[in-house]
């Protein structure tokens, strides 16, 4: 009973020892409060998600009315790219780049338009003089959605016309189906002068349609690139020419005679043609945007809160800070203790290796504590970061978190020899968090081999485990608390006895 | 093996500690050898020695921080290597350089240390007698890092003995405090042998072993001596030192005269009238010189026992180790010291 009070009183004495010792430094804990705090706000309020229109220069060395009219159509993506003017040459461009004056110069192929006509692609060229790959993408990205859209406006431009010029068809159809019913009754009347006058007419009118279909026949191979499946357009043009060869083939002189053949050609006739003037309705009911681009895309991400930057990530942050602290303050805990001599005082004592872990990780915990609530309350106030969880499944997590890294810093206490090579190894592991947890990279971004070094980190586990509580509101998930669990006992018995090798071997 | 007594000592009782040819070498060849010791209970033994002559290893020998890689080392009946926490709650380790936490405060200190011994910390009492003791009362509330040096080594002895530890290893507590406060410890010091703890204590100051039961003289790794501090005088010069002065300056026919009736080992002339003659016993040869001057009615000026600082004594001994003495150990001591208490 008196060894187990003595025991408790020792344990009392290390976390007292250190919770004064932190307290005594107040710039320090301010500065582990304040510091990411201010660092995640500069972050939040510095940071575009939309990057700067890009400043652009373009290189032409001919056609002037094409490059004018891209100007015109890059103009529309003025949040995209910012057009600084036309240069001649791709040296004079490149010293625009050199001299920081432009972002991108675009190069302007030479006679584009004849190039597109000899069924060619005309390819704009982009020079850039970005050293960093993810601006280099972003780049890329945007030349290649820029080109895209002046594409699709160009196409759209042409199907605007084509459905501006197939306005009279509507009134040529409704005639010629009139001509082809009018055309079946004389038909049916045995009346062969009407019959013949109404297979003229007919026949005049289907070739007025041809015609003006046949002027969009450009417009209709345009638009067939990009929807020919779904086209209507692909049947009225050769139902058109089918239709005047069925008229043709209607034999007038005939009349008198059994013409059951004829008439039921002739109903099939205007079956079509009601069905031609049906689609074209159709053709010019669509906009232009929709029958170049039929296909757009949206999505949602499923069962979580819509989130900002900041917020994506202030679990990281949260995650980071709690661990580089544990880091720390192990890291640098035993090593103090060296430097001031008291492992010798430790070792005559009957104080035991594991009551002073125990104690010192009671007292950094507390001292974690206070800096994790803290900084979870400025987060969730000043930036109105989502919780949307479990409020004790939140805590938890930054529990396990902080007695894992605490566990970390102990073992790289009792390994290094000095205060500076604990603070390098602490920065190692942090750089090693930063690259590899998840918080800035994606884990989906690195290969299968390396990422099993991710997940051996305990804080990897944290990170996606926050981000699952406070984002989806979902609860810890049982392979997290096996591996921070897990890791919390790993590294408190890895950290244990090195101590007492340490306090054997000094 | 080196047997020391003490008025504390119950006929039959176990020494404190005893050490019997106890080793500890080094990589670099540094370390102690042959230490041959035993402590009894209620005593004040002090390590005296140069930088380096092994009092500290010694010390972390018999507190069990160092193992030794020859003898045997028993230290309250126990191996030092095998101490359970029973045998810890019995010892008090003042280690040489200060390991007080400079962002505590005096009286958290002093609480952190009496808590690893179970000590009631909470008990304000034990904590104000144990600040009182080392005159800290008054300055509790002060950070360690505010404080003088002397304060922290008082506040490291207190430290030590917060517990109240029956024995007690303390490595140069005085090392770099004014005359005044070394002064001040070694009250202390016989304060807590009187209340019957058993101190071993190191020092470079040779002027301290004075205060001791018993000195142990250390060099280059080797116990030279255990005495107590005029037995370590009498073993420095090979006996008492006694100084006279003759009125007249002296015939050489006189001063054989005096040295026969002296039965002086050594006879020095130090001066035209000045004597300096080493005795077996002062207490004897002085008297009996006095009356053979009386009887032969010559005029001296003064005869006395000449105490020499123990700066002389110990360079003396130490001089004596590591120049003139080609002998064995145990021959060395026995010439070094004489027969007195030595096993």
């Amino acid at each position: 009973m008196r060894e187990l009070r003595n025991t408790f009183t020792r344990i009392g004495a290390f976390a007292r020892k250190e919770i004064f010792d932190v307290l005594r430094q107040p710039r320090l804990l301010l500065t582990l409060i304040l510091g990411p705090f201010l660092i995640l706000a500069l972050f939040g309020l510095g940071y575009r998600q939309q990057s700067e229109p890009l400043r652009t220069v373009f290189v032409t060395s001919g056609d002037g009315d094409f490059t004018q009219q891209l100007q015109d159509r890059a103009n529309e993506l003025e949040h995209r790219i910012d057009i600084l003017g036309t240069v001649g040459t791709r040296a004079e461009a490149v010293g625009w780049l050199r001299r920081g004056a432009a972002d991108v110069a675009v190069i302007v192929p030479v006679e584009p338009i004849e190039t597109v006509r000899r069924g060619e692609r005309a390819v704009f060229t982009v020079l850039h003089d970005k050293l960093d790959p993810f601006e280099q993408a972003t780049i890329s990205l945007i030349a290649r959605g820029t080109v895209d859209l002046v594409n699709r406006r160009i196409l759209e431009e042409l199907v605007a016309s084509g459905q501006e010029e197939s306005e009279d068809l509507e009134t040529l159809l409704p005639a010629a189906q009139e001509s082809a019913t009018a055309l079946r009754a004389a038909l049916e009347a045995g009346d062969a002068p009407e019959a013949a006058k109404q297979r003229r007419r007919l026949g005049t009118q289907l070739s007025l349609i041809q015609q003006q279909t046949g002027s969009t026949e450009v417009l209709i191979d345009n638009i067939r690139d990009d929807f020919a499946a779904t086209s209507q357009h692909d049947g009225i043009s050769s139902n058109l020419a089918t239709l005047s060869a069925d008229v043709d083939t209607i034999d007038v002189s005939a009349v008198g005679q059994p013409l059951d053949h004829e008439i039921s050609e002739m109903e099939r006739i205007e079956q079509e043609l009601a069905m031609l003037s049906a689609s074209l309705r159709d053709f010019r009911k669509v906009p232009p945007d929709v029958l170049v681009s039929p296909f757009g895309a949206e999505s949602d991400v499923v069962g979580a809160t819509d989130l900002d930057i900041t917020s994506f990530y202030a679990p990281g942050v949260i995650a980071l800070l709690i661990q580089h602290i544990g880091i720390t303050f192990g890291g640098l805990s035993l090593v103090r203790e060296r430097a001031l001599g008291t492992p010798e005082v430790f070792r005559v004592s009957p104080v035991h290796a594991a009551q002073i872990l125990a104690g010192k990780y009671i007292g950094y915990l507390a001292a974690i504590a206070v800096v994790a609530a803290a900084l979870s309350l400025l987060m969730l106030q000043a930036f109105s970061v989502p919780l949307t969880g479990s409020n004790a499944d939140y805590a938890l997590v930054l529990a396990a978190l902080g007695v894992t890294s605490i566990g970390v810093g102990f073992v790289i206490s009792a390994i290094v020899r000095s205060d500076t090579q604990a603070v390098n190894v602490s920065l190692i592991v942090l750089l090693l968090s930063i690259f590899f947890s998840g918080f800035f990279l994606s884990l989906d971004r690195i290969v299968a081999w390396v990422r099993s070094v991710s997940w051996a980190l305990p804080i990897t586990h944290a990170i996606d485990s926050l981000r699952d509580v406070m984002f989806r509101a979902e609860p810890i998930e049982a392979r997290t608390i096996i591996a921070l669990g897990g890791g919390s006992l790993l590294f408190f018995v890895a950290g244990l006895m090195l101590l007492q090798w340490r306090l054997r071997a000094e | 093996m080196v047997t020391l007594t003490s008025p504390a000592t119950h006929p039959g009782a176990s020494p404190v500690l005893a050490a019997s040819g106890v080793e500890k070498v080094f990589e670099s060849g540094d370390g102690i050898r042959a230490l041959d010791l035993e402590v009894p209970a209620g005593t004040i033994v002090g390590l005296v020695g140069p930088s380096g002559s092994g009092k500290t290893t010694a010390v972390r020998l018999m507190t069990g921080v160092l193992e030794p890689t020859a003898g045997s080392l028993r230290v309250l009946e126990k191996d030092p290597r095998d101490f359970d926490a029973r045998t810890r709650l019995r010892l008090g380790y003042m280690p040489q350089h200060s390991v007080l936490y400079p962002n505590l405060s005096v009286r958290e200190n002093l609480m952190f240390f009496a808590s690893l011994y179970g000590a009631e910390w909470a008990q304000p009492g034990a904590l104000r007698g144990a600040l009182e003791f080392v005159e800290l009362d008054g300055h509790d509330s002060k950070r360690v890092s505010e404080i003088s040096g002397g304060m922290q080594r008082r506040l490291s002895l207190a430290a030590t003995l917060i517990h109240e530890p029956e024995l007690m290893f303390l490595d140069e507590p005085t090392a770099g405090i004014d005359p005044i406060l070394r002064r001040k410890f070694w009250d202390r010091f016989t304060q807590l042998k009187e209340r019957g703890k058993t101190l071993i204590v190191t020092t470079q100051y040779v002027g301290e072993a004075a205060y001791c039961d018993y000195v142990a003289v250390l060099a280059d790794g080797e116990l030279l001596t255990v005495e107590t501090p005029d037995g370590l005088r009498r073993a420095a010069f090979g006996g008492d030192v006694v100084h006279v002065e003759f009125a007249q300056r002296p015939d050489p026919e006189l001063i054989e005269q005096v040295r026969e009736v002296t039965a002086a080992g050594e006879c020095e002339v130090t001066g035209p009238r000045q004597l300096r003659l080493v005795v077996d016993e002062a207490a004897v040869a002085l008297p009996a010189l006095s009356a053979w001057l009386g009887e032969h009615d010559v005029a001296i000026e003064q005869a006395e026992e000449s105490l020499p600082p123990f700066d002389d004594v110990f360079v003396e001994l130490v001089s004596k180790y590591r120049h003139e003495d080609p002998l064995p150990q145990q021959d060395r001591m026995g010439e070094l010291i004489g027969s007195g208490q030595h096993a």
